[in-house]
């Protein structure tokens, strides 16, 4: 982790801790949706279930209700009714969440009224006046009968125990009344003492309609019947409104008073909390948070149709609270969690449950500081472990303390009902983590590309210096991707030239983790099963020693890195196999030689390192017509020779009398070898060996040359069984009386080629060694024309001159031999154009 | 295009009249015009591996580079900006082998507290780029002058260099072969790299400090002004030394630029180049009154 890093962890920490900070102090920080979401999760886990009092009963307008009775609004009159009902019945409240705001519209009324008046006004001295009071008494009881207001009324004063609601805003479709008695309201203000203005402010209302004046004179107490701020997320119920500056109790709130045998005038807000009698609410902005509990769910409830037909409650009513509000389709509802769709009478009647058996969470004013101390806290270790981490690690840890920080606020709630404002110090953690992590993220990822290329670097670095183990070490830092693969292949191929099975082993199948690559596999159960007869072969080799050397020269199966395809032929020295270069897939000829066969240990080294001195030499000759040398290398006791691959034969098979190539080809092929020869010459490397089996004759045509200056690299060292190495056939005089060779005894071999290319015959031949070797420093080669006729005398001439036994007698260059050869070849076509035009003539005359 | 450079070239080392061994290493690669001296430390052969491997790594990696053209962010370690193509190419060559010769003595009991010194001069056409670690100098003779172009990490050149201590003091000190930095001993090496502009007949010499030690600056500037030819300095320089006990290998490479070519580069890069030159020149012009 460097300096810069470190830095740059300290101050987006620290931003990230400062940002929560300002979110966990203002009221409506963007986090606060997620943490009601927090918070509802919390409580729904943390209903239980209490056997508490039960004392509400809730009276449903239900739709049940309205299908038998008509649509609402009903006649006012059912709800007096109700009211005597429900005061008959002993209930100690009668809370009716309905809307009152004005009179009745009643048409009938105002017309019975209106009779009634103009009758007493005209009635003055005019007909019966026993029949115009009885007349008067019936219109008069016709008009009680149908005032509904006035019904309604005088149950509600005769029941002396009714809560009304006063309204912020009117019913659909209501107008506004004309006055409001704002009189009324007076006589339900709370008491306040170091209520914050803001909160006042924001619970303010700008006007509150209450029941018609009649009706609100009658109740025992008005409140604030909604719609409730927040309701539709019911689970906070706001405990007042602030009208014109005072302070009105929410219609829950009014009731519990009542049912408490309070006035609004013992009560008293403070600060953060209602107080209310021996109870003191807590209250966050001005609400209070419900905890709700299973018991509420089964508040009993009564269809408003059932009891009114019945004219009678069941006795549960008795000392109770009846709760009289809409709940049929249409009427506005509230999320709680108990139901999505929960009416607004029944969430009064939750919250008014609550309140009376003190079921709320708290939220004390010092709670901010506490969170805030949390994030610093949390926040600061975060910034300060989290840098140091592995991915892994960290994440473990921002995990951990995520879930520490939701669990420690969980079990707050559990054990002592206050509510702590996890989600906001959970994400400050998170959000260091996001922090610390990119920032980790990125510097690493140009620190892991550098020191990639460092260790690819290093790795290849030691591989060159042939610490194959710290190279390895190197390699396998990197990702495993295919050019790491072929890295790494490269690696085990030289493990394997240098007999390291087992690190071959180990590098390969470190590959081969990832995945197979090229011939992986093969390799690797070759390595497996070598490994096995290694030591197996080890025992054997103690007894029979021979017979594993002959076994090995049968199945060899790679020779250093190159993998053996087939064998192409014996060469002068050893097998020619046809074989891959796994690193750079290409095929080529390997040429492989047992010095141990032919040499005396003592000397093998000397010859070895001639041979491979020699052969280096010969191997930076770069012509067209010589063959390619890639390596050169030692194998256990194989020496061998790495070249390039030719399609094509060499030359044994076209010395048979029965299979000569003709004159004109045989003229091109033995110039061109005239060509490799002199450019080899120039380069002060004479051949030693030229004979068919070393030039190739290649399908495109061409010809390649091998072997360069790997004779004198073996011939002229002494060997096991004293003889010299190959055949003697082609050798000049020079080199078999042992003196100083040159360029000149290489035209020698080559002229001797050329008889036999010509003829199928060899120009010397000897029953025993010593006979040929005579004739070939003594004895003049046969004429050509001995052979066959048709050879050109020009061939004569020029192969009398190579096969001169006195190199100054000779072609004193190949490139002098090539341009005879080319000469003689122009000449013959020549002729033959010539030839053919007198016979075109000849059939033309 | 400009003229061609031409130079002589010629390196010796030599092991001395008391060592057995031969700890220094060098490379005379006219191909590439790159020289090296290094002197090796450590016990048995590991301060000639050092030494070797200090010399193999930065060839073989500067030729590399140089022949993939590899572009300098993607050298071992960062690039300095301020210097050329070339030069970065030598830095992250020395950091390289630096590295290797590091991990190899973690690594390896026989290797364990190996080290070496590198000097390295890289010849081309209109820039000569001498880089240093430890004490193995770098000379430049221009216009009849010795210049230094090396500096030494050792505890008393730094202390000459502080003030502390005065040269004459420094040549006796015992502590003189401290190295402060060499190759080998830390993961990571901070190389002395200077880049200047040739001009003809300069005359470059890196040693090992079996010259130094026993041929004083101004033995050195006589000698190869009087000098016919590279050979002939490197033979004159080890006989001196052979002379005076040669208690140390001693190994010298001569680059005499006959003809130093023109330079191809930008005009803003021969404009730094020449500003630098001027540096180096104002620097040694305030020292001289120290003195």
């Amino acid at each position: 982790m460097t300096k810069q890093s470190l830095n740059l962890n300290l101050v987006g920490g620290s931003c990230v801790v400062l940002l929560f900070l300002f979110f966990s102090f203002v009221p409506f920080s963007p986090l606060e949706p997620l943490e009601r979401a927090l918070y509802d999760v919390e409580t729904s886990l943390l209903i239980s279930h209490h056997k508490d009092p039960q004392r509400i009963v809730l009276i449903e307008i239900d739709d049940k209700s309205i299908d038998r009775l008509g649509a609402w609004p009903w006649p006012r009159s059912f709800i007096a009714g109700l009211v005597q009902i429900l005061t008959e019945g002993g209930a100690k409240l009668i809370g009716l969440h309905l809307p009152f705001v004005e009179e009745e519209r009643n048409g009938a009324l105002e017309k019975v009224r209106d009779f009634r008046q103009r009758m007493r006004d005209s009635e003055v001295g005019q007909g019966n006046k026993t029949m115009i009071t009885s007349v008067q008494e019936n219109l008069l009881r016709l008009e009680e009968a149908i005032d509904h207001d006035k019904q309604l009324v005088e149950s509600v004063e005769g029941s002396g125990r009714v809560i009304l609601p006063v309204l912020s805003q009117l019913p659909h479709g209501q107008s506004k009344p004309s006055s409001v008695d704002e009189g009324l309201l007076s006589e339900s203000f709370l008491m306040e003492k170091n209520v914050d203005p803001s909160l006042k402010e924001e619970l303010s209302v700008p006007s509150l309609y209450p029941p018609y004046p009649s009706l609100a004179r009658a109740s025992l107490g008005l409140g604030h019947g909604g719609p409730v701020h927040e309701a539709a997320t019911g689970r906070a119920y706001p405990m007042f409104v602030t009208y014109k500056g005072s302070l009105v109790p929410s219609f829950a709130l009014r009731v519990a008073i009542a049912a408490l045998d309070k006035r609004p005038g013992q009560v008293l807000v403070e600060g953060n909390s209602v107080r209310l009698g021996d109870r003191s609410i807590p209250l966050m902005n001005g609400k209070m948070l419900i905890k709700f509990d299973k018991g509420q769910r089964d508040l009993p409830r009564y269809s408003f149709v059932d009891v009114a037909r019945a004219k009678s409650l069941p006795p549960v009513i008795k000392g109770r609270i009846g709760l009289v509000g809409l709940t049929f389709g249409g009427s506005g509802t509230v999320v709680t969690p108990f139901s999505r769709t929960t009416s607004q009478v029944t969430f009064l009647g939750y919250v008014l449950d609550s309140i009376l058996n003190k079921r709320f969470f708290l939220r004390p004013s010092f709670m901010p500081y506490v969170e805030g101390g949390a994030i610093l806290l949390l926040g600061a270790l975060a910034v300060v472990i989290f840098p140091g981490m592995g991915q892994l690690t960290r994440l473990g840890w921002m995990t951990g303390m995520v879930v520490l920080c939701l669990l420690s606020g969980f079990l707050v709630m559990v054990f002592s009902d206050v509510w702590v404002k996890t989600a906001t110090i959970a994400l400050s953690v998170a959000g260091i983590y996001v922090v610390v992590t990119g920032i980790h993220v990125s510097f690493t990822e140009r620190a892991t590309r550098e020191s990639m290329e460092s260790n690819r670097l290093l790795g290849l670095s030691f591989q060159s210096q042939g610490l194959f183990d710290l190279a390895f070490d190197k390699f396998r830092k990197l990702p495993l991707d295919l050019e790491t693969k072929d890295l790494i292949y490269n690696l085990g191929l030289e493990y394997e030239q240098k007999r390291a099975g087992n690190k071959a082993l180990a590098v390969y199948e470190y590959i081969n983790k990832g995945g197979g690559f090229r011939d992986l596999d093969e390799r690797i159960v070759r390595l497996k099963e070598s490994d096995k007869s290694s030591t197996l072969g080890s025992h054997n080799q103690v007894r029979q020693p021979s017979f594993i050397e002959d076994l090995e020269e049968e199945e060899i199966t790679s020779v250093g890195r190159y993998k053996i395809l087939e064998t192409l032929g014996r060469g002068s020295m050893g097998l020619v196999y046809k074989a891959l270069d796994p690193k750079i897939n290409r095929l080529l000829a390997i040429k492989t030689i047992r010095f141990s066969d032919e040499f005396d240990e003592d000397v093998i080294q000397e010859i070895k390192d001639r041979f491979f001195r020699e052969a280096e030499i010969a191997g930076q000759l770069s012509h067209p017509s010589i063959v390619t040398i890639y390596d050169l290398g030692d194998d256990r006791d194989l020496t061998y020779m790495a070249m390039e691959y030719l399609e094509g034969e060499d030359l044994e098979k076209f010395i048979a009398r029965n299979n000569l190539l003709p004159l004109q080809k045989v003229l091109h092929v033995v110039a061109g070898v005239a060509d490799a020869l002199d450019f080899a010459h120039k380069a002060d490397v004479i051949h030693r060996d030229i004979k068919p089996a070393n030039i190739m004759l290649l399908k495109s045509g061409g010809i390649k040359v091998t072997d360069f200056g790997i004779a004198k690299a073996i011939s002229s060292s002494r060997t096991k069984t004293g003889v010299i190495l190959g055949t003697p056939n082609y050798m000049s005089p020079e080199q078999i009386m042992g003196q100083k060779i040159d360029s000149r005894s290489d035209i020698f071999s080559l002229g001797v080629l050329f008889f036999q290319l010509l003829t199928g015959q060899l120009p010397f031949q000897g029953d025993n060694l010593s006979s040929l070797l005579y004739q070939i420093t003594q004895v003049r080669h046969p004429q050509l024309g001995h052979y066959n006729a048709k050879i050109p005398r020009a061939c004569e001439q020029i192969m009398d001159k190579a096969l001169a036994k006195n190199p100054n007698e000779r072609f004193q260059s190949a490139a002098e031999f090539a341009r005879f050869l080319r000469m003689l070849a122009s000449k013959i076509d020549e002729m033959r154009r010539k030839k053919a035009g007198q016979r075109r003539m000849a059939v033309g005359v | 295009m400009g003229e061609a450079l031409q130079l002589r070239t010629s390196g010796i080392s030599d092991v001395g009249l008391q060592r057995e061994g031969n700890e220094d290493s060098l490379l005379v690669e006219d191909s590439l015009g790159l020289y090296i001296v290094a002197d090796g430390m450590g016990g048995h052969l590991a301060g000639e591996v050092a030494s070797q491997v200090a010399v193999e790594m930065i060839n073989k990696s500067y030729r590399k580079w140089l022949t993939n053209e590899t572009p300098e962010d993607e050298l071992f370690g960062h690039p300095d900006r301020s210097l050329s193509k070339a030069g970065n190419y030598i830095l992250s060559s020395i950091r390289l082998a630096n590295r290797i010769i590091y991990e190899m003595a973690a690594e390896y009991d026989q290797y364990r507290g190996m080290g070496t010194t590198v000097s390295i001069v890289l010849v081309s056409r209109g820039l000569i780029i001498a880089a240093n670690v430890g004490d193995s100098r770098i000379y430049m003779v221009r216009d009849g002058r010795l210049e230094k172009l090396s500096k030494d990490h050792t505890i008393v050149s730094e202390q000459v260099e502080m003030g502390v201590m005065s040269a004459e003091e420094a040549a006796v000190s015992p502590l003189k072969h401290i190295l402060t930095r060499n190759l080998g001993s830390s993961e990571t090496v901070d190389a002395e790299i200077f880049e200047i502009e040739p001009s003809n007949k300069d005359r470059l010499i890196l040693c090992s400090d079996g010259l130094t030690d026993l041929v004083s600056d101004e033995e050195i500037l006589a000698v190869t002004k009087k000098a016919e030819d590279p050979e002939n300095l490197c033979q004159k320089f080890v006989q001196l030394v052979r002379s005076r006990g040669a208690h140390d290998n001693t190994t010298v490479v001569a680059v005499f630029l006959d003809h130093a070519g023109k330079r191809r580069g930008s005009p803003i890069k021969k404009a730094g180049t020449l500003f630098s030159d001027l540096t180096i020149g104002l620097q040694k012009f305030r020292k001289k009154p120290g003195k």
